[in-house]
């Protein structure tokens, strides 16, 4: 019989193998879904926070990530609708030309575990792409850009400006990041938050939405 | 004096690029220019070896399956040859060409889905491609996940030529998946490989360390190729190095003591190399 806490220790040591087995059997054992998928988020914010403080690495943050991926696949079935997406939709994506996506993958690992549900248009993506996503989803609230390269951080301005331009813009929040971005370059491009990194944007993506 | 070090080139990527730039060229991955803008990149070669590179890499770092299929019409074969081609044209003899091959953009088990089997093939059709135009050596380089050039490594080691490997690190002297170097001389050092070392990464200063650190822990020769610091884009939206070639080349001068083979990586281009050959003549 597996407890939340067997829960929270599995996805915390990142054994994605063995986590929708302990998953499995905590919702077996009678525990209401949604506490297990509580003590899942808590355990991500956890790790999130000792990420932040430099306490473990990126190589610990991917493992976890892919444990409390298999971890959510296995609840899903078992929880009522919209329950992993209370808190809105995010449209997310690495700007056209940049492949990195690493460090955008953790993002929308945090941001689905702050209870949104994240559209992931994956990597070199157009401000056509970005505009048309949130055009068939009027719900989104979010929208997220990821650029690694100083050579890409035009094209951010680019889709940032493009997204500035439409209807829907007063319906959602603008966030960016990646190693090469800063405030100050998000402020002058007219996005509406930047983070150092993924633990906090998933802070911060919560308050836009509040 | 320092005449015993090898020069090797600078950055063939944001290189290509700043060319592409300036002929007002559209940007797309460096690799596809092999095949669309020839001049380009035999131009780039032409200026490393005027410079004064012994082994100069040919214009293949990204170029793998599923890149060259999700970003072009091309095939493997296509690209890594015609850049191979290129490259023994400009140089023939004078200097040595070197097949390049760097990561793969996914990760594998268990930071990602790729499995073993499925990487070793994809270096198996990129490496098999570039050797059946001949070139002198290989050269796998900005690895941050050691197994991943594990895998490449045994591929390359295949072909009778030397094979030559470089990792890129983090500021916490681990590469960003965790590796040591410890673990990366244990681990590679068994494949026989002809060079070992670091490249990339994020400038001389914080590289002096790492690579001194592999002269510590293996007698492998070394090979030095970090990159003009992190480009930062400044206020008025312009980008600049941190470091330009004068200063590269005086901070990484201490390295030539150790190291079998020098050059630059991202953000070098030909002044930085010039400036290198200017210090191994002195
Ligand atoms: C891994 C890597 C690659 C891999 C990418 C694999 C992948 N699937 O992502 C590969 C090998 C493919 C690659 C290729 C290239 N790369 Co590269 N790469 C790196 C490397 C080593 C690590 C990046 C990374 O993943 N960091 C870890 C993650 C976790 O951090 P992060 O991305 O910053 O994300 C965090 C925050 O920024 C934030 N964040 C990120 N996105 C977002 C989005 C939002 C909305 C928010 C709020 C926050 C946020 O949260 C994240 C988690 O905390 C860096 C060097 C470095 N150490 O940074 C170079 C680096 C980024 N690459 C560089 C270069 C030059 C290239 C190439 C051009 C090389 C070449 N010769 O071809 C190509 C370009 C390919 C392309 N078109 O994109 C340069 C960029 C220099 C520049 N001009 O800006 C770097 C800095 C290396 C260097 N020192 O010069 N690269």
């Amino acid at each position: 019989m597996a407890t939340l806490q067997d829960v929270q220790n599995i996805i915390l040591a990142g054994k994605a193998k063995l986590t929708p087995g302990v998953v499995q059997e905590a919702v077996d054992s009678g525990i209401p879904p949604k506490d297990i998928l509580n003590t899942m988020i808590e355990a991500m914010s956890i790790v999130g926070e000792r990420f932040t403080r430099n306490e473990i690495f990126v190589p610990e943050m991917l493992i976890t990530a892919k444990a409390m991926k298999k971890g959510v696949a296995t609840l899903k079935p078992y929880l009522a609708e919209g329950a992993t997406s209370a808190m809105g939709k995010m449209v997310i994506g690495t700007v056209e030309g940049d492949l990195h996506d690493i460090g955008k993958n953790l993002v929308v690992m945090m941001i689905e575990s702050a209870g949104f549900e994240v559209i992931d248009l994956g990597v070199d993506v157009t401000a056509d792409t970005f505009v048309s996503t949130v055009r068939e989803n009027p719900d989104t609230k979010l929208v997220g850009l990821s650029a690694l390269l100083t050579t890409t951080m035009p094209a951010m301005e680019n889709i940032v400006a493009e997204l500035n331009k439409q209807d829907f813009r007063p319906n959602i929040k603008i966030m960016v990041g990646g190693a090469p971005i800063t405030q100050e370059f998000a402020d002058r491009i007219g996005a509406d938050a930047y983070t150092e990194d993924a633990a906090t944007a998933a802070v911060v993506a919560k308050k836009l939405v509040s | 004096m320092k005449n015993n070090v090898v020069l090797l080139d600078g950055a063939v990527g944001t290189s290509l690029w700043e060319k592409a730039e300036r002929h007002g060229i559209a940007k797309a991955p460096v690799w596809t220019y092999n095949i669309t803008h020839p001049e380009l990149v035999r131009e780039l070669a032409q200026d490393f070896l005027d410079a004064g590179a012994q082994i100069i890499q040919t214009n293949t770092f990204g170029a793998n399956g599923p890149a060259v299929k999700r970003s072009s019409k091309f095939t493997v074969p296509q690209v890594v040859q015609a850049a191979v081609r290129i490259a023994r044209e400009v140089i023939g003899t004078r200097a040595t060409v070197s097949l390049d091959a760097g990561p793969l953009s996914t990760l594998l088990e268990p930071y990602g889905d790729m499995e073993e089997d499925e990487c070793r093939e994809i270096y198996e059709e990129m490496i098999g491609a570039g050797m059946a135009e001949k070139p002198d050596c290989i050269t796998l380089m900005t690895f941050m996940d050691l197994e991943m050039l594990r895998i490449a490594a045994t591929v390359a080691k295949q072909y009778g030529v030397p094979v030559y490997c470089a990792m890129t690190f983090e500021k916490s002297g681990r590469t960003l998946l965790g590796n040591t170097v410890q673990e990366i001389v244990d681990t590679l050092g068994p494949l026989g490989i002809d060079g070992i070392g670091m490249n990339c990464s994020l400038g001389p200063d914080l590289a002096l360390p790492v690579i001194r650190e592999f002269a510590e822990k293996t007698d492998i020769p070394l090979i030095f190729k970090p990159n003009a610091g992190v480009p930062v884009v400044n206020a008025s939206g312009e980008t600049v190095k941190d470091y330009d070639a004068q200063t590269f080349a005086r901070e990484v001068a201490p390295a030539l003591d150790i190291v079998s083979y020098i050059g630059g990586c991202c953000g070098c281009g030909v002044d930085y190399i010039r400036a290198m050959k200017e210090l191994l003549e002195t």
